[in-house]
């Protein structure tokens, strides 16, 4: 701690530790990549072109398949972000707590997917009728979602 | 161990077959500054890191990295389905297809496989982890370059949330080097290496 108050050593890279700070919501983290605004460094050339403008990244489902995916995109991706940031900052009780919370809502949507539709890991076969694995599209295929 | 969840980080629905820009995109498969490597440079480096946080950094890092190979192989397969031989002649996925015809294959955008020579795992962690500043760092550069040549929406989403991760990563690691360096004598970082000549100098279970 003292050192990183003092002037950066000569000889070696040096990196200011993130402080905590605001949260992006979890679509906006999805979508920039980041649930720190204070990380989210764009480049001219990701800004929108015009073409992009009318694309629609949304999709969306007759049976809400697509729809709970995305929530469970959402959420696994905040706390992919989030553990990196724990890993570095373990002592961090507000960043612990934010990903408890959200660890218990994608366990129950990995199981509300696993009955509603498939198993997406082979722990969720719990919840299914029969050897569900072999159900769903390949992922690379781009899949309901 | 690892379990396998089926589906992408980020998702990838590319509608239209385009082998020039899958000839693009593979380097990132295979190509020096790509997922795979990045995947392996840390899941190999990992093993020796004296501050145990630090390992545990390169684990999710390492793991996240897998399933953004498992994003980049996704467009370059989306992007040759249905690929037809004139179609790979005129895009100049020719050669590609000679040797693998759609199947997927670590290589970089100009045709070198892919090599462990382009990673490090050194042994120090000082060094390692200024690798891997140095890597993310190339990984975002090749981003912004297909970025400034790829005008497709539903290939460019999933780019920028790759680029955008590699700047998280960086900062990751800067903050892992910080720990490590607080373990560290602050007058000279280099007096010893922590992951080979003095093991027990590093406090066990801490970190």
């Amino acid at each position: 701690m003292e050192q990183r108050d003092a002037a950066p050593s000569l000889g070696i890279a040096t990196v200011p530790v993130q402080a905590w700070g605001e949260l992006y919501g979890m679509e906006t983290a999805f979508l920039q990549g980041t649930v720190f605004p204070d990380l989210d460094m764009p480049f001219f050339a990701s800004d929108p072109l015009p073409e992009e403008k009318a694309y629609c990244r949304k999709r969306t489902s007759e049976d809400g398949s697509a729809e709970l995916m995305q929530e469970i995109y959402q959420v696994s991706f905040l706390l992919d972000d989030l553990v990196l940031y724990l890993d570095t900052h373990p002592d961090d009780e507000t960043a612990f707590s934010i990903y408890q919370e959200n660890s218990r809502r994608r366990k129950e949507l990995k199981e509300t997917f696993a009955k509603r539709f498939y198993p997406l890991t082979r722990d969720c076969m719990a919840g299914c009728g029969d050897f569900g694995w072999k159900d769903g599209e390949p992922p690379w295929e781009g899949g309901c979602c | 161990m690892w379990t396998y969840e089926k589906r992408l980080q980020f998702p990838v629905n590319i509608g239209r077959t385009c082998p020039k820009t899958a000839r693009l995109i593979i380097s990132q498969y295979g190509g020096p500054d790509g997922e795979l490597s990045a995947s392996l440079r840390y899941l190999s480096q990992r093993y020796t890191m004296p501050v145990k946080t630090v390992g545990g950094l390169l684990t999710d890092i390492g793991t996240e990295e897998l399933a953004h190979m498992e994003m980049i192989c996704a467009m370059v397969y989306q992007l040759t389905k249905n690929l037809t031989p004139e179609q790979a002649k005129a895009e100049g996925f020719d050669a590609y297809y000679i040797d693998h015809t759609t199947g997927l294959w670590p290589q970089a955008a100009a045709g070198l496989p892919f090599s462990a020579v382009e990673f490090q795992s050194k042994g120090d962690a000082i060094a390692d982890l200024t690798e891997n500043l140095a890597a993310e760092q190339k990984a975002r550069v090749v981003y912004e370059n297909l970025l400034r040549v790829i005008r497709e929406p539903d290939v460019r989403e999933p780019l920028k949330f790759l680029r955008a991760r590699e700047i998280v990563h960086f900062q990751r690691f800067g903050e892992a080097l910080e720990r490590t360096k607080e373990r560290l004598d602050a007058r000279n970082f280099y007096y010893f290496n922590p992951e080979f000549d003095q093991p027990a100098s590093v406090p066990a279970g801490r970190g």
